[in-house]
């Protein structure tokens, strides 16, 4: 009965201590920054010796690659944000008594986002920006990206949300609403903590679906490494194609690298 | 007697069905180029559609049997011709002397014809390629902007535009398709013609179909277009005048491996001479509004115009 919250509470003592890093091996911690590494390396010296065009000039060198690098992570990053700050409470909200009629119906909505093509859905929001009213020119295209991005990906963060909390065993909340838990206090202190796993997978999942797609977001003037994939692409040049199938490939790769790290560090003990 | 009706109806379809099939073959099977057969590329816009439509009608009018192979872009079209996967296809003069010559640049003083007889002996010389008659329109790029902005910032010309950059850069945004900034050919050759830089931060690659949107709804006070381009009328934009040719003329012309060209090459010049004679700047802009503006097939727009025009 009292397990629940103790458990809870060993939990995040335990992380502190930081005794879980026992969990994480080693080789697994470093092989996919080593592989992403050597293949930027590889990468690297390929095109290094060869002779350049104008348009490999201008996109191959470094504060060029920085500068698309940053946008395409501010893209995704802002658009996981928003997965993240509005999928969430969105799941938790469905989960409550009263609410579950509505899961179907926003499941739904969730699944059409993501099979609607995030191409498609970036011009209509990008077209609906510029046409409103009112609205300051410059930066449509960003706020477009981001947003059908966050709608592209949306699905298995809500999806993570509502299996995360539906698989915590109803024994446990009985025993803490027993406890004389308040409905607040059996989220907060037990449901979310035991549903973390799943949640933080459908985040991981988002992620780096939304890196990975990210490139489409140079379509509608949102910069980032899809300006390498179309530019090798319409000039034939191999060099430039590969650096930017390298680049979002590796930050892709990091990312879910990242995620699962980060999951097993805020995985409950136990589990 | 239902029963001898029908098989009378049917054989009588059968006879009808053969002497149309018979008149169709004949339709086709002969002429100067019978038994030929041609793979036509396009790359994928609606002008170029449009005149391969126009090229297959021509060429199976005098007994070719034609395919249209739709590619993406210019390079795997090129690459198409050269390995003799297509016949023929249409290409722009400023893109063979810039892609397949490797020319970064070309001299102002030289005419649009006189780049058209260089790329066409270059080709030839280098690559095998044949280069016929080129039709007169040129399809170079354009930098727009709307009648507001012309009449706030007074510019009706690119070197006024460059002069414009010190007191009023932050008006200086620029949507462009998403290669153009990337191009020799492209904003580099402005900035190297008019000799300024057109700051970075306020240029916006994005897909060449939003650019139009982009300019008309003021999220960029200039836009990059095609001149042949349907929608500057459409949306009253005004062209900012090229007056010391930073861009490079692109004048379209059929092309096709010398062997071909060997083969039936005279014979498809002459089908194709018609046309080449009658697409001008202002014939192909009506066109290509049909198609964009219209909203009608390529297919039909092609068919339509060479009826109208009696080539068909």
């Amino acid at each position: 009965m009292n397990s629940a919250s103790a458990r809870a509470g060993t939990r995040r003592r335990a992380t502190a201590q930081g005794s879980r890093r026992g969990g994480l091996t080693w080789p697994l911690l470093v092989t996919k920054p080593l592989v992403v590494g050597a293949a930027c390396l590889l990468t690297y010296l390929w095109i290094d010796g060869q002779e350049l065009g104008f348009t490999e000039r201008g996109l191959l060198n470094a504060s060029r690659l920085r500068r698309l690098t940053l946008e395409h992570l501010d893209v995704a990053l802002s658009a996981t944000l928003i997965v993240v700050a509005t999928a969430i409470p969105l799941g938790i909200v469905l989960t409550r008594p009263g609410w579950r009629s509505l899961i179907v119906l926003a499941t739904i909505g969730a699944n059409i986002a993501q099979a609607t093509t995030a191409f498609g859905a970036m011009v209509l929001i990008f077209l609906q920006l510029i046409e409103s009213p009112g609205s300051t020119p410059g930066g449509a295209g960003r706020t477009a990206a981001i947003l059908g991005m966050a709608a592209y990906a949306f699905l298995p963060v809500l999806r993570g949300t509502l299996t995360g909390l539906d698989q915590v065993d109803k024994q446990t909340l009985k025993a803490a609403r027993g406890m004389g838990m308040t409905g607040w206090q059996v989220l907060r202190r037990v449901e979310l903590p035991l549903a973390v796993p799943i949640m933080l997978a459908g985040v991981r999942t988002s992620l780096v679906l939304t890196v990975a797609t990210t490139t489409i977001a140079a379509l509608v003037g949102a910069g980032g490494l899809g300006v390498l994939i179309i530019n090798g692409y319409e000039s034939d040049r191999t060099t430039i194609i590969v650096a930017g199938f390298v680049a979002t490939a590796g930050i892709a790769v990091l990312a879910d690298w990242a995620g699962a790290v980060v999951e097993r560090f805020l995985r409950p003990r136990g589990l | 007697m239902r029963v001898t009706r029908t098989i009378r109806n049917i054989a009588l379809g059968l006879v009808f069905g053969f002497l149309v099939a018979a008149c169709g073959e004949d339709a086709t099977g002969e002429g100067p180029l019978a038994g030929q057969e041609f793979t036509i590329g396009t790359k994928g816009f609606t002008e170029h559609f449009i005149l391969a439509q126009m090229t297959r009608h021509r060429l199976e009018d005098a007994g070719a049997s034609v395919d249209v192979r739709d590619l993406p872009a210019t390079a795997q079209v090129r690459k198409a011709l050269l390995n003799d996967e297509i016949q023929l296809y249409w290409e722009y003069t400023g893109t063979a002397w810039t892609n397949f010559l490797g020319h970064d640049s070309v001299d102002p003083n030289v005419d649009p014809g006189e780049l058209y007889q260089q790329v066409a002996a270059d080709d030839l010389e280098e690559n095998g390629v044949r280069w016929m008659e080129p039709a007169t329109f040129n399809n170079t790029y354009a930098i727009v902007m709307g009648q507001e902005v012309a009449e706030d910032l007074g510019v009706t010309t690119l070197s006024e535009l460059a002069e414009l950059q010190q007191p009023r850069e932050a008006d200086m945004t620029l949507c462009v398709d998403t290669t153009f900034a990337e191009r020799e050919d492209g904003l580099a050759a402005v900035e190297r013609t008019y000799d300024f830089e057109w700051p970075r931060e306020l240029v916006t690659s994005m897909d060449y179909a939003i650019v139009f949107a982009s300019v008309a709804e003021g999220e960029c006070n200039f836009g990059e277009v095609y001149a042949t381009e349907p929608r500057i009328e459409e949306l009253d934009l005004v062209i900012l005048e090229d007056e010391a040719n930073a861009f490079i003329s692109y004048l379209p012309a059929i092309t096709m491996l010398d062997e071909t060209y060997q083969e039936s090459g005279r014979q498809i010049e002459e089908l194709v001479a018609p046309i080449v004679e009658r697409l001008d700047t202002e014939t192909i802009i009506g066109l290509n509004a049909r198609v964009d503006l219209d909203g009608q097939r390529a297919e039909d727009v092609a068919q339509d115009w060479l009826e109208e025009e009696g080539l068909l």
